[in-house]
């Protein structure tokens, strides 16, 4: 008998073993693929290809708002990771596997292709499940994705202007960064 | 000695340090104790794992200070993710980034840890003569209600309207140009952190401290101490270049905080008694956004200058909570409000008109309230872990209707919590919406900035780490000076408590060299 979803949820599955399973038969599968602007440190093309979709999701163009793929957002967090403990890169990358897979996706929600290759209405439902889910370990992984996205985004100097914050008084005294 | 503070760019061999005393972090409690110690004549060595940064490098964006001045680069969070923990990584702490409210230990918390933690000898007047001469040192007076920024101005009016308790707070700042930055380094020196006081008191008397090292065993042999056990740390990738630090002292101190402080203990073996890392406490944090129509722009003005203690105590079966303000830069607001897409922006696009208010929640008074804990993962690395039960739930819920009420008789327009889907508050007939909603672990937003226990000092060698003169159990010769020796949260924010707490624990921690 299949797994239904409903049978997962009773059965409680801890978090590591719904988040190993996020690589279960994702070879098979076509993501649809990014050009990461610089070299990636921490993320493969793949798992940037993921971020960076959910990053565009998180913060879309929309109203004199830029993408966030504009603002180099995965790539921001990429540099984060990186000189952050390995094992928080690893974390993200099983969270953007299990986030990609279908066949995960379809065992939990019933959908059938890959996150990257949904339309953005479709990518938004199922962020939005991710956000609202029984399962602690989505909410979770929400909160990491929303996180490391709305705070790459939102420090952006280039943000400043659309959400009316005209920046920090300059004191004279820092050395102006590359 | 000759005084001095070391970087990863100074460590070009191993080194190692004989010495009195060796204290490890250099945040609230380690810097005032070190500071004291030193002024004893005492040899003193420092290690501190995060860097030396100055105002310099202080250019005031949160991409900056974040990565650069916070714990895990600013993402540390209990294991579930559901509270976002702000504590300080730097030389100087967390004092180097927050926001200076400073008040001295409320008296009912004191005659509290005395009745059920056997706490003796803690007492007002022990204390005062403490408080006294670190608010000298730091400059802690009453900040002018008049230079109170918008934002803190809701919290004054508002609850005035309502007829409840409110008023002035204490910061540590001399010269303060009210701009806004606390969180982010103090860009003028003007904040008395560590960084400016204690620290470089103590390098001038001799102090040596090493940055970017951090401490990774205490060794013990027996009942004593004999070793402290250091690893230097690239800046650039905050991993271990290679290089070591050895120190053998007399006598050992973990200044740690109450989260790195425990998890040392643990690495180290010194949890004889299996309290190491229990009774953690946050002052958990829920907020509220409200929009004004006229102009709030709380990323400016000192971020926090008025609190409320109206509802400290709701009677023996409830927790308390206290009022105050967060400052609300894009990067802070935009990660509290956890919608996305379309509905995040049309929130963030308001951002000069929104206020925020605070409710810390005081963890740990209740009898069955044991808080959090702190552990090691499989691989080393420390975890907090921290269950929302239903009284904290309860307070979460009454306190978001308080800041509501706040906000409405001050004249939001419309105010919105910060739950998974925020509920809307336009009029008092609303505030049943927020009665309904669900309140707890990763149903809304919720910060510490306040951590604390961990190391509870107590009477008992079976229920607490310390005894109520700060000195391990078990190890006579280690001594834990930090907030992490909290038998509960305090109700007040924690920073001039560990300052007088450190200032008080020099006798003792010199009579045992």
């Amino acid at each position: 008998m299949p797994i239904s979803r409903r049978n997962v949820l009773r059965y409680g599955l801890g978090g590591a073993l719904i988040l190993a399973a996020g690589g279960t038969g994702l070879a098979l599968q076509a993501t649809a693929p990014r050009e990461a602007r610089g070299p990636l440190q921490v993320l493969d093309a793949r798992t940037y290809a993921i971020l960076a979709a959910v990053a565009d999701r998180i913060a879309p163009a929309r109203d004199g708002f830029p993408p966030a793929s504009e603002l180099q957002v995965a790539e921001k967090i990429d540099a984060l990771l990186a000189s952050s403990d390995p094992a928080l890169g690893a974390e993200m990358k099983q969270v953007l596997h299990l986030l990609e897979n279908a066949l995960a996706g379809f065992v939990f929600d019933g959908r059938v292709r890959p996150f990257t290759q949904l339309p953005a209405s479709e990518q938004d439902e199922v962020l939005r499940a991710w956000q609202h889910s029984r399962l602690h370990v989505r909410r979770t992984a929400y909160a990491a994705l929303h996180g490391l996205c709305a705070a790459a985004y939102y420090a952006s100097p280039a943000i400043y202007a659309r959400v009316g914050y005209p920046g920090p008084p300059d004191f004279g005294n820092v050395a102006v960064r590359p | 000695m000759t005084g001095a503070i070391l970087g990863a760019g100074d460590l070009t061999a191993d080194v190692e340090e004989r010495c009195d005393v060796c204290v490890i972090g250099s945040g609230a409690g380690g810097a005032v104790l070190a500071a004291g110690l030193v002024e004893r004549g005492l040899s003193v060595v420092m290690l501190e794992e995060g860097g030396h940064h100055t105002k310099r490098e202080f250019d005031l964006q949160e991409g900056t200070a974040y990565p650069m001045l916070y714990q895990d680069r600013g993402t540390r969070a209990t294991a579930d993710l559901a509270i976002t923990i702000l504590q300080g990584r730097a030389v100087g702490g967390t004092t180097v980034v927050n926001w200076t409210t400073c008040f001295r230990t409320p008296a009912r918390i004191l005659e509290h840890w005395r009745s059920r933690h056997g706490v003796e000898g803690l007492d007002e007047p022990t204390l005062a003569p403490h408080f006294a001469a670190v608010e000298e040192r730091l400059s802690i007076r009453e900040w002018p209600e008049a230079l109170a920024n918008a934002n803190n101005r809701v919290l004054l009016d508002g609850c005035r309207k309502l007829g409840w308790d409110v008023g002035a707070l204490r910061r540590n700042v001399k010269g303060c140009a009210n701009s806004g930055y606390c969180g982010m380094g103090c860009p003028i020196d003007a904040k008395q952190s560590m960084l400016v006081t204690y620290v470089p008191d103590a390098v001038e008397r001799g102090l040596r401290l090493y940055a970017d090292t951090r401490a990774e065993r205490i060794e013990t042999k027996g009942d004593r101490a004999v070793a402290v056990h250091g690893v230097v740390l690239d800046p650039a990738t905050g991993r271990p270049n290679g290089r070591r630090v050895r120190v053998l002292p007399k006598v050992v101190v973990s200044s740690g905080g109450a989260i790195n402080g425990p998890a040392l203990l643990l690495r180290s073996g010194l949890d004889r008694n299996g309290r190491v890392g229990k009774r953690t406490f946050l002052h958990p944090v829920v907020a509220m956004a409200a929009i004004f129509d006229e102009p709030v722009r709380a990323f400016y003005g000192a971020p926090q200058s008025i609190g409320s203690h109206q509802f400290i105590d709701r009677g023996p079966e409830k927790v308390g909570f206290f009022l105050e303000t967060p400052p609300l830069h894009p990067m802070l607001a935009a990660t509290a409000f956890k919608l996305f897409g379309a509905g995040h922006q049309a929130f963030m696009a308001q951002l000069p008109h929104i206020g925020v208010l605070i409710a810390l929640s005081v963890d740990g008074l209740l009898d069955r309230d044991e808080g959090g804990t702190v552990s090691l993962r499989g691989d080393g690395r420390v975890r907090v872990d921290y269950p929302v039960g239903p009284h904290l739930a309860e307070s979460f819920r009454a306190s978001s209707l308080a800041m509501a009420r706040v906000q409405l008789a001050a004249g939001a327009r419309r105010i919105l919590s910060l739950h998974q889907t925020p509920v809307e508050v336009t009029s008092e007939a609303d505030l049943q919406r927020l009665e309904r909603a669900p309140f707890g672990a990763l149903e809304h937003a919720i910060f510490t900035a306040h951590q604390m226990g961990g190391c509870a000092m107590g009477a008992d060698p079976a229920t607490s780490v310390v005894n109520a003169r700060l000195q391990h159990h078990h190890v006579p010769n280690l001594f834990v000076v930090d907030g992490s020796v909290f038998p509960t949260a305090l109700g007040v924010n924690p920073s001039e408590t560990i300052y007088a707490l450190a200032h008080w624990a020099r006798d003792h921690v010199a009579a045992a060299v």
